[in-house]
């Protein structure tokens, strides 16, 4: 009894000593999946100052660095706002914001489903509806959490008017990487390094939708954006990919 | 089977396998689930379930001073002679025990698994393991390890409390909703709905009622005591870990959420503490649950509540049929099934217990009445928002949960007049 006296204060300070401490700004990177083709605008507002992003569609920018607070975001489209939200973003954060949707005819800020209202009333942050395929607004985090020798590949399913998706990755076999319906995220899963090839099926076809090939780097998180291709044919799908790397790779 | 000696936990053992049985496997397994949905209210809405489990210990306390017996809500329903009600209730209960025992299992194979960076199989195959390897401990009657868990809950809340305060220190109020919309106040008592088993554990203690020193002296104070320490210590833990891990990261890596805190903070060192504390605190979680169920439904099958079957016990005296089945329940759902989902019906359960406890109580004290009615009505308003929050988003496991309900009032009294009537057969046989 009188050895764990000593031995508490000792494990506290040894504790302390390892503490680890963080950057002091924020990582954010910016993503386009409106599918619409004009330019986008997107707003982030702390403490009065406004920083302002044009993007396109499937643009996928690298990270900025922003200062830490709570954010008034706005998204415009033809000089109108169509979301709005404030979002806190803290010291040593990495996150993608990025948008999706469509545009309805007479959009209105925030248009949003009953269902998706009371989704996101009692499920908060986890809430994921299709929102009619109303324009929304998420954001993911980039952390990667993984191995020292491996990587982590993720993928998002924005792709409208199609229930879900299945992918497969394969190096030396088959990998089952997930199905996922619209909207939802399919976690980070671990792979070993290697060149993988990731094919995309509409859930419960045999048919490809979309085979792209992806070389895996150590302690990096991979994060693939399934849209619609809005400039090839119907039903034609694109993968917009970010890499997120572990800040000070561990050899 | 358990303590041999009577009269064998004094004040401090009753006070931290209390304490014990509420952390062990709650606050590690519910705060990213808390977080996604009250955000930066996640605090307040550990304070309002505080308030169902403090009159609910005071209310337990009560009626096992008063009937002066073990054996917790199906014993209290016995004595008031609502002895189809108490059938009924073990039922439920019986269920909520089994999903609690799975999500700390979940747990165990989460924390474990992401110290060693295993895959998700390797992860399921953890949680079925803890749960087999404790089936096996306890048919071997090693049973309940008070002594152990003691020291378990010790090492336990001196972790927990360090990551605690050393978060509070670096105060950041941005990482609250870091990567998360604010949301409002009132968002505070769905998410406390949603998480309310991890307030369950104290109860347990009113199994052990016979070996408790002086019990109608100290168990009252001890228990509220405890229980009061546990609401303190899980609004400090919501604060210093978010500040740690910030709110999106946990909400994201909610099965692991307080490792990814601890590695933020401490880096490898603080993740491998977390991952030990983890595990041990799951492992005599599981252990705690799965005697007393086990011994509670041995209990319910003399009362021929349950089937005879329950009360076979192998040559340890252990009640082995009733562990290897609910062992083996436990562990199917921790492998198959999602955290939320056995999270949020752990706590219906649970909510509907302790509200028939406080209901119970009130009917029989004569005195400091307010307390368990402010039990009844503050486990209504949460159980009320649980059901809400359950049928807008998993109405599937609301109508599981349902038509396990209707099963049980509509199907246990046939099935157990069946089996008395082949036991009744076999004897005259």
């Amino acid at each position: 009894m009188r050895a764990i006296k000593y031995l508490i204060p000792v494990f506290l300070l040894y504790l302390i000593s390892c503490s680890e401490k963080g950057d002091q700004y924020v990582e954010l990177r910016l993503g386009d999946f409106l599918v619409e083709n004009s330019a986008v605008s997107m707003k982030l507002i702390s403490d009065g100052a406004t920083e302002k992003y044009s993007l396109n569609y499937s643009d996928l920018t690298s990270y900025y660095k922003i200062k830490p607070g709570v954010y008034q975001i706005q998204v415009v489209v033809h000089e109108k706002v169509i979301l709005e939200k404030k979002i806190g973003f803290a010291a040593g954060g990495k996150f993608t914001l990025f948008i999706y949707g469509l545009l309805s005819e007479n959009q209105v800020v925030n248009q949003t489903t009953t269902s998706s209202q009371l989704h996101s009333i009692v499920s908060g942050a986890e809430a994921r509806t299709a929102n009619g395929y109303l324009p929304q607004m998420r954001l993911l985090d980039d952390h990667y959490e993984g191995g020292k020798t491996t990587a982590q590949m993720r993928w998002v399913n924005l792709v409208p008017f199609e229930k879900s998706f299945t992918a497969e990755a394969s190096l030396d076999s088959d990998i089952n990487f997930g199905t996922t319906a619209y909207g939802n995220d399919h976690a980070s899963q671990k792979f070993d390094i290697g060149t993988y090839s990731v094919i995309w099926r509409s859930k419960s076809s045999p048919i490809k939708r979309l085979e792209m090939s992806q070389a895996l780097d150590k302690q990096t998180l991979y994060t693939f954006f399934l849209i619609p291709e809005i400039q090839g044919k119907t039903g034609d799908l694109k993968v917009v990919t970010g890499e997120s790397s572990k800040t000070n790779k561990e050899e | 089977m358990g303590s041999k000696s009577s009269k064998s936990l004094g004040v401090l053992a009753v006070w931290a396998l209390a304490a014990g049985g509420m952390v062990g496997g709650g606050i590690y397994t519910v705060l990213g689930v808390v977080i996604a949905v009250s955000a930066q209210w996640a605090w307040l809405a550990f304070l309002l379930t505080g308030l169902v489990a403090l009159p609910s210990a005071y209310s337990y306390v009560f009626l096992t001073k008063k009937f002066h017996k073990e054996g917790g809500v199906f014993v209290f329903l016995e004595a008031i002679k609502a002895k189809n009600m108490a059938g009924n209730l073990a039922w439920m209960l019986i269920l909520g025990y089994v999903l609690t025992i799975s999500v700390y299992a979940f747990a165990f194979g989460h924390y474990v698994s992401f110290a060693f960076n295993f895959d998700p199989l390797i992860t399921r195959l953890l949680a079925l393991t803890i749960v087999a390897s404790l089936v096996v401990l306890n048919l071997a009657g090693v049973g309940k390890l008070s002594k152990v868990e003691i020291a378990i809950v010790s090492v336990n809340l001196i972790v927990l409390f360090s990551l605690a305060i050393y978060g509070i220190i670096n105060w950041d109020p941005n990482q609250l909703v870091s990567g998360i919309e604010p949301r409002p106040f009132w968002s505070s008592l769905i998410g406390g709905a949603a998480i309310f088993m991890a307030y369950e554990g104290f109860q347990l203690l009113t199994y052990e009622y016979s070996k408790i020193k002086n019990p109608k002296k100290y168990l009252m104070p001890t228990l509220l005591s405890a229980v009061g320490f546990v609401v303190i210590l899980y609004i400090l833990v919501a604060l210093g870990a978010t500040m740690l891990g910030g709110a999106l990261s946990l909400v994201r890596f909610k099965e692991i959420a307080l490792s990814i805190s601890a590695q933020n903070a401490f880096g490898k060192t603080g993740t491998i503490v977390m991952t030990i504390a983890a595990a041990f605190a799951t492992a005599a979680a599981i252990n705690s649950t799965l005697f007393s169920t086990a011994n509670l439904s041995k209990r319910i099958a003399k009362q021929n509540e349950l089937p005879s079957w329950f009360n076979h016990t192998n040559t340890n005296d252990v009640p082995d049929r009733s562990i290897i089945l609910l062992g083996a329940l436990a562990a199917g759902m921790a492998v198959i099934g999602s955290l939320s989902s056995l999270v949020e019906a752990a706590s219906l359960a649970f909510l509907c217990t302790f509200g028939i406890v406080n209901w119970i109580a009130l009917k029989e004290s004569d005195s400091k009445k307010w307390i368990p009615l402010c039990g009844i009505i503050i486990s209504g308003i949460i159980g009320l928002a649980l059901v809400f929050r359950l049928s807008i988003s998993k109405p599937l496991a609301l109508v599981a949960v349902g038509a396990l309900v209707l099963l049980i009032v509509v199907g246990r009294p046939y099935l157990l007049k069946k089996t008395i009537k082949r036991s009744n057969q076999n004897e005259s046989d």
